[in-house]
């Protein structure tokens, strides 16, 4: 069916002009610091995307962010506001590298098993929430907050402990290389079969709210519970099944680290790849196409900021903020809106 | 004098002529109804006066100074003030904080609150609202919350009161109430504007009345010249039958819906329904008369299932449904037509078709491969049903926030009939309508009768529930006080019921 197209445009250029606001004080910031803008924003540009490698690379970092904010769009979507994202990512992720290591299965059924293990692992750490949820009404966000510390906390644990291995690192032993992801193209490009399952991931969601009758539901329960109700529509099974369809795919997003890029579990390897999903959905407006954008955005930065302290001396940590400015535009929605309503009143 | 004076005024959007050549004058003192049906343009006209919009053409003389008001803090400042249809209040503030917000009374910088609630009491006893000021408004009903808001416009030393729609969320004994103090209002010398498409109350409190039909205005007449029916026929342009509709004799089968002896508590303790009894037979619309607040919302609520009565039995189609979701009662055929079309009925975001299916879009003939929408037939179900019902949009695939309020009803009342019910259940389905788009919902309602459904009609406008009523069953403090036959009682007799005066006259 054909999309109101001015509707669709006023929306995409909302989410522009928070990111271009969000780099335009980003550039003062760096102006007060006493650098140049134009090198700070060129050598981060340089660092994501300079050369064939530092691209591959860059898309690679993009890919549990984009997953993440998957996830945290389905949840959205229907309402049910995940936070736990992360701690259903570290949860999945713990689950598939113990399958890694503690299974021996031949080649390409150990990495299905591997990645499938992830999935019921987010899965089962969402299900808690969900179920709370329930059978005893408790908030969703409150209980995701909370269960990020029992995830966090659990699965350091974990590791420290029974399935502490034989390094000094704080991570558990390899994954079997049966269970190790593939890489897609010859070393140092560093491009794994990940990437082909995030994109199936991303048309997997749309398919689910663009095709099916559970999305359309979930999606009636996100934007008018009452009237979903009243139509015979089960509000609570709608976001339970949301819940843990978010959870699955933060635990696939997780799994996907340990098998293709650490090939161990290694504690505290996600440097927050679950919240930084919320931001990158909120920019999509929860649209799984335009998360690819917005997460290949969050990737950029974190990609190059390496390159952009080493060379011109910004701090990395100024990703950062400019992420943070890009949520703080974003509640100015309303805002933008109001004047963009008078601008059209007084221009049509 | 002329308190105000529209000259030309006109107003475009895009390609459609909202207001055109818009003059009348509205005298000081007096109260002047605006009249006409939904989307003639008298809410336009209001908010170029008002400071929301500008004139395109024309020209707006306040007290015989030509204006132009750029917002309506402006307006206030000059003493314009506007009660909205939509109330703009803050809940868990106390009355007398939603009265001084933005012009707060300070002494170095802190309000001084106790000036604040003397001045706001004192205007509530000096035009005879009685409202207590210190109370949350959270906790006040609709009228009272109207008369803050009214009380808002006097702090702010309106002259002139814009009221926009205000009986639209009133019952009939709160209408009488609220025109009692329009009269009030007057007589301590404010001039009144009263936008309205419901005549009686216009009859009753306007001097004069503009009428507005397609943006342009078709006379402004003293009250004393003329009667509801002159008043009907410059509003649509054409006669409109009033009175009771035609029917034909149904063979009355076994009865689609009873309700046995249900008592129901509120969260508060309260009993809302007092073993209420009822019975909707098939091929009878049997309308429900009550003054608001006695019941209807447990009633509607326990029958649809978002309620389940601490006691009593519901019956569909001799079936014992008491303890069932409400996904079971509509498989089994509840057709159900809620009271607030946007918060209970639609899905604003979703497409005019997507909403069309919405409760049905299990049903296998919108299902293909056993989970996925069969787009084709949702937009051809659409289209015939857009056709049939005369839903105005510019194509099914707009989203229904789009369409007029009437039109927006019409999706949600033929979507109820299409689910091939056998019982019709509609809250008041014409609530916030024109007299064109409320006429189609009533014969809608008398197409399902005539078809051998049972419908039950849920009604505040007595003129309705005459007009198509089998039977109507008179609520009143939980439970059903009498039942009557419309072609034998007048509007006094139920009028006497639903204040719970027992026995008929």
């Amino acid at each position: 069916m054909k999309k109101n197209l001015t509707g669709v445009w006023e929306e995409v250029s909302l989410s522009f002009l928070s990111v271009a606001l969000s780099l335009l004080v980003g550039a003062i910031i760096i102006s007060v610091l006493g650098y140049s803008p134009i090198a700070a924003y060129g050598a981060l540009l340089r660092g994501a995307m300079g050369s064939p490698v530092a691209f591959t690379a860059m898309i690679k970092k993009a890919v549990p962010l984009i997953l993440s904010g998957l996830a945290v769009a389905v949840g959205f979507r229907c309402s049910a506001f995940n936070i736990g994202v992360e701690g259903q990512l570290m949860v999945g992720a713990l689950c598939a590298a113990l399958a890694g290591i503690y299974l021996s299965l031949p080649p390409v059924i150990h990495l299905v098993v591997v990645l499938l293990a992830g999935i019921v692992g987010g899965m089962l750490f969402a299900f808690v929430p969900a179920l709370l949820k329930l059978k005893c009404n408790v908030n969703v966000t409150i209980s995701t907050i909370i269960l990020n510390y029992v995830a966090q906390f659990f699965v350091q644990f974990c590791v420290m402990g029974p399935f502490h291995g034989y390094s000094a690192m704080e991570a558990t032993d390899k994954l079997a290389p049966s269970a190790q992801m593939p890489s897609l193209l010859p070393k140092p490009y560093q491009l794994n079969l990940g990437v082909v399952i995030m994109i199936l991931t991303v048309f997997f969601v749309y398919y689910l709210f663009n095709k099916t009758v559970q999305g359309y539901e979930m999606t009636a329960v996100g934007l008018n519970q009452t009237a979903s109700q009243f139509q015979g529509i089960s509000v609570d099974k709608m976001a339970f099944l949301a819940l843990l369809i978010s959870g699955g795919i933060a635990g696939l997003s997780g799994s996907i680290e340990v098998s293709g890029t650490l090939n161990r579990y290694v504690n505290g390897f996600s440097t927050g790849y679950g919240f930084s999903g919320i931001p990158i959905a909120l920019m999509a407006q929860n649209n799984p196409f335009a998360i690819i954008l917005t997460g290949l955005f969050f990737g950029l930065m974190k990609s190059g900021s390496f390159m952009m302290q080493s060379t011109v001396g910004v701090s990395a940590d100024l990703v950062n903020i400019i992420q943070g400015l890009v949520v703080v535009f974003l509640c100015f929605e309303n805002f933008f809106r109001y004047y963009l309503a008078k601008w059209k009143v007084q221009h049509v | 004098m002329n308190a105000i004076e529209f000259k030309n005024v006109t107003k475009r959007f895009g390609h459609v002529v909202a207001n055109d050549h818009i003059s009348f004058g509205i005298e000081e003192g007096e109260i002047h109804a605006l009249a006409g049906e939904n989307g003639a343009g008298k809410s336009t006209l209001m908010n170029m006066l008002f400071g929301l919009l500008t004139p395109d053409e024309g020209s707006i003389l306040v007290r015989e100074k030509e204006m132009h008001f750029a917002s309506p803090r402006e307006a206030n400042r000059n003493g314009i003030g506007m009660v909205h249809q939509h109330f703009m209040l803050i809940p868990k503030m106390p009355v007398y904080e939603n009265v001084i917000v933005g012009v707060e009374p300070c002494r170095r910088n802190l309000i001084n609150r106790k000036e604040a609630i003397d001045k706001v009491q004192q205007i509530s006893d000096q035009y005879q609202l009685s409202i207590d000021c210190s109370r949350p408004v959270g906790d006040l009903t609709v009228p009272e919350q109207q008369r803050v808001e009214i009380i808002k416009i006097l702090y702010r030393k309106a002259n002139i009161l814009i009221f926009d729609e205000p009986t639209a969320v009133l019952g009939p004994q709160q209408i009488d109430e609220f025109c009692e103090i329009l009269l009030n209002l007057k007589r301590l010398g404010k001039t009144i504007i009263f936008i309205s498409h419901k005549l009686p109350e216009v009859m009753r409190v306007a001097d004069r009345v503009t009428v507005i039909r397609r943006g342009k205005v078709v006379g402004t007449r003293p009250i004393r010249d003329i009667n509801t029916e002159i008043l009907t026929t410059m509003m649509v342009g054409h006669k409109v039958n009033t009175g009771r509709k035609p029917r034909k004799p149904v063979n009355l089968g076994g009865n689609a819906l009873e309700l046995n002896n249900l008592w129901m508590k509120d969260h508060y303790g309260i009993e809302k329904l007092k073993g209420l009894s009822l019975v909707v037979r098939n091929g009878e619309i049997l309308g429900i008369a009550g003054v608001d607040g006695n019941g209807q919302d447990e009633l509607d609520k326990c029958i649809l299932g978002v309620y389940t009565p601490d006691s009593g039995t519901i019956c569909m189609n001799g079936m014992d449904v008491t303890h069932t979701s409400i996904k079971q009662r509509r498989d089994m055929g509840l057709g159900y037509v809620a009271s607030d079309r946007q918060k209970e009925s639609l899905i604003l975001s979703y497409s005019v078709a997507d909403n069309l299916i919405l409760g049905q879009q299990r049903k296998s003939r919108f299902i293909r491969d056993k989970f996925l929408m069969d787009r084709e037939a949702i937009w051809k179900n659409a289209e015939t049903i857009r056709k049939r019902y005369d839903i105005r949009c510019a194509s099914v695939s707009v989203a229904a926030r789009t369409l007029s309020g009437g039109n927006q009803q019409k999706i949600v009342v033929a979507r109820e009939a299409e689910s091939n019910p056998n019982i019709y259940v509609a809250i008041q389905p014409t609530r916030g309508l024109d007299i064109g788009a409320a006429d189609d919902v009533l014969n809608t309602l008398m197409d399902m009768r005539n078809a051998g459904k049972g419908v039950l009609f849920v009604s505040m406008e007595l003129d309705e529930l005459l007009s198509v009523s089998d039977r109507i069953a008179v609520i009143f403090e939980g439970h059903i006080v009498d039942i009557v036959n419309p072609e034998e009682v007048s509007r006094e007799d139920i009028g006497k019921l639903m204040l719970g005066v027992k026995g008929r006259i």
